[in-house]
């Protein structure tokens, strides 16, 4: 791959893939990380994208791939330190805090931000990449390679396990 | 807290990410990538070398290999020879023993 080919890549896509790391990760240094991870991806296997979709939907593609693998591996570095879960909600709010939420909702999205994290896997990208991306049904679709029907429920079973997983927050509190 | 009130927090909860900021990927992004790849890149040349070279050692042991059990087998017929024509010879030229019982 040309270097000067790369660089307009790179300065295209690095705002929306690291907004995307830091939708998936919430903190900036671990956002910036994935970031790097998923342009390095980018140059090592651009030539063997084939152009079958928009360059812009493949990058997100790996951006996703490599949030998940990241999230995947900071759960089992916790469950090898065994956290206690009341030690987890105390760090809640550190853990859990996106830089770009408003200050007086920052408490709220800290909690918001939990329950996402207990959703499972599927449900918590199209969640994540339409709260937080903005990306309508189709767009989502084709990030996660499925139909824009089969979207829209993933969505409507995160917003009710959401809704059930806050009430019992609220409840416990 | 009464369900009334659990629910209007938990909708106030479900709004709170509505007005995420987009945030920018930081100014000096390209130039630690750039740094990071060429470190990615020099490492993957040296694990490329090293396993050439491990690749080289496995042909060169596997040659060798071949070469002394091919040689061993030529000098292992050699030997069964030797053995044959010493039977051959020794049963020849032996004079059998006859033990007289009267």
């Amino acid at each position: 791959m040309i270097q000067s080919d790369f660089k307009s890549i790179v300065i295209a896509h690095q705002d929306r893939v690291y907004n995307t790391c830091l939708g998936f990760l919430k903190q900036e240094e671990d956002a910036e990380d994935v970031a790097q991870e998923v342009f390095i991806q980018v140059y090592q296997s651009y030539d063997t994208f084939m152009q079958k979709s928009e360059l812009s939907t493949w990058i997100y593609k790996i951006t996703v791939n490599k949030c998940i693998e990241a999230i995947r591996k900071s759960k089992a570095k916790r469950r090898h330190g065994n956290a206690p879960n009341a030690e987890l909600k105390d760090d809640m709010l550190v853990n859990y805090a996106h830089p770009g939420v408003q200050l007086e909702n920052k408490e709220r999205a800290g909690i918001l931000f939990f329950a996402i994290s207990k959703l499972p896997e599927q449900q918590q990208v199209a969640y994540t990449l339409s709260k937080i991306e903005g990306l309508n049904y189709e767009e989502i679709g084709k990030v996660m390679d499925k139909t824009k029907n089969a979207v829209e429920s993933l969505l409507h079973r995160a917003k009710q396990s959401l809704q059930k997983l806050l009430k019992t927050y609220y409840e416990e509190a | 807290m009464k369900k009334h009130n659990i629910q209007e927090e938990v909708d106030h909860t479900l709004a709170s990410l509505d007005h995420v900021e987009t945030r920018r990927a930081p100014v000096d992004f390209f130039e630690k990538l750039e740094r990071r790849l060429s470190f990615v890149e020099a490492s993957n040349r040296t694990w490329g070398k090293k396993l050439q070279l491990g690749v080289a050692a496995m042909l060169i042991m596997s040659m060798l290999n071949g070469y002394f059990f091919l040689t061993n087998e030529v000098s292992s017929l050699q030997q069964t020879s030797n053995y044959n024509d010493f039977s051959e010879v020794y049963f020849d030229t032996v004079s059998l023993i006859y033990y007289d019982d009267e």
